[in-house]
């Protein structure tokens, strides 16, 4: 299956409805190879993993009870409960109309592999900028993750704008503090939260705080 | 002198070792995503709200 079923086109499509665990516990099978430009130290039965991987996960069939033949196939649903097995070697059109069928049983919005992975960049990203201090892209980025249709996105995404806002007020309330003594250094900052946090409520309260600075008197 | 021999050995087993491991050409550039740990695969399963496919192998 390792050599025929796994790496058909078919399969791998119908896989990323999926979390997929290899249980196997012989590391035979290392290799060094690229994948995505850098060089790696990989399977050759399981793509992208290294044997350490697969070996790790073959306790995980201990749970499940009556594991005699192998190659065993068991389906589970989203908590982990068995809802489906397969014993014997299997073809690749075999398992995907068994886990098409299995799919139904496991009610509620899916995301797919791709559609995660996606979604975990643009988290990673906009976390990234939020650690190097660039409020504006990350604002941005977290906007772009809650535009995605499914919840889960749009409720990372609030937590993420959330923080951003916490983060901008955070910045007021210092320059607030600097408004006595250090004017400019004050302005600068209010004037960063209006324009970088912006649509956030921050943003707005930034430049209400800027307009109560007064102006320096002209000589 | 019996310790630097036991070093030599273990470095020349470790460097065999990678020797060894074959360069793959040609590896696959997309395939089926396997979980790191079950661990990982019950915690992105109940995120994803989709099942777990367990493979359970031997090497022939």
């Amino acid at each position: 299956m390792e050599s025929s079923t796994y790496p058909d086109k078919k399969y791998i499509e119908s896989s990323r409805m999926w979390v997929n665990v290899a249980a196997h516990s012989e590391k035979t099978h290392q290799v060094d190879a690229i994948v995505g430009g850098k060089q790696v130290t990989v399977c050759s039965a399981y793509w992208n993993i290294p044997c350490e991987a697969h070996s790790k996960c073959y306790s995980a069939a201990n749970q499940f009870e009556n594991i005699k033949g192998l190659p065993t196939t068991v389906y589970t649903d989203a908590d982990g409960k068995e809802i489906g097995r397969a014993v014997g070697g299997k073809s690749a059109s075999e398992l995907v109309k068994m886990q098409k069928d299995l799919l139904e049983k496991i009610p509620g919005d899916k995301i797919s592999i791709d559609e995660w992975n996606q979604a975990k960049k643009m988290i990673e990203d906009a976390e990234s900028c939020f650690a190097k201090m660039e409020w504006k892209k990350s604002v941005e980025g977290y906007t772009r993750l809650s535009k995605q249709p499914k919840k889960l996105w749009k409720d990372k995404a609030s937590e993420g704008l959330a923080k951003l806002n916490e983060k901008g007020r955070e910045l007021i309330a210092d320059a607030k503090g600097k408004a006595e003594t250090e004017k400019e250094e004050a302005k600068k900052i209010l004037k960063l939260v209006a324009s970088d946090f912006k649509p956030l409520d921050c943003s707005k309260e930034a430049a209400a705080a800027l307009k109560e600075i007064p102006a320096d008197e002209k000589k | 002198m019996k310790r630097l021999t036991a070093v030599v050995a273990i470095l020349a087993i470790a460097g065999l070792g990678a020797q060894d491991r074959k360069f793959k050409k040609n590896y696959a550039q997309d395939g089926v995503y396997w979980a790191a740990s079950w661990e990982d695969a019950l915690k992105e399963a109940k995120e994803r709200n989709v099942g777990i496919h367990l493979a359970v192998h031997k090497d022939n």
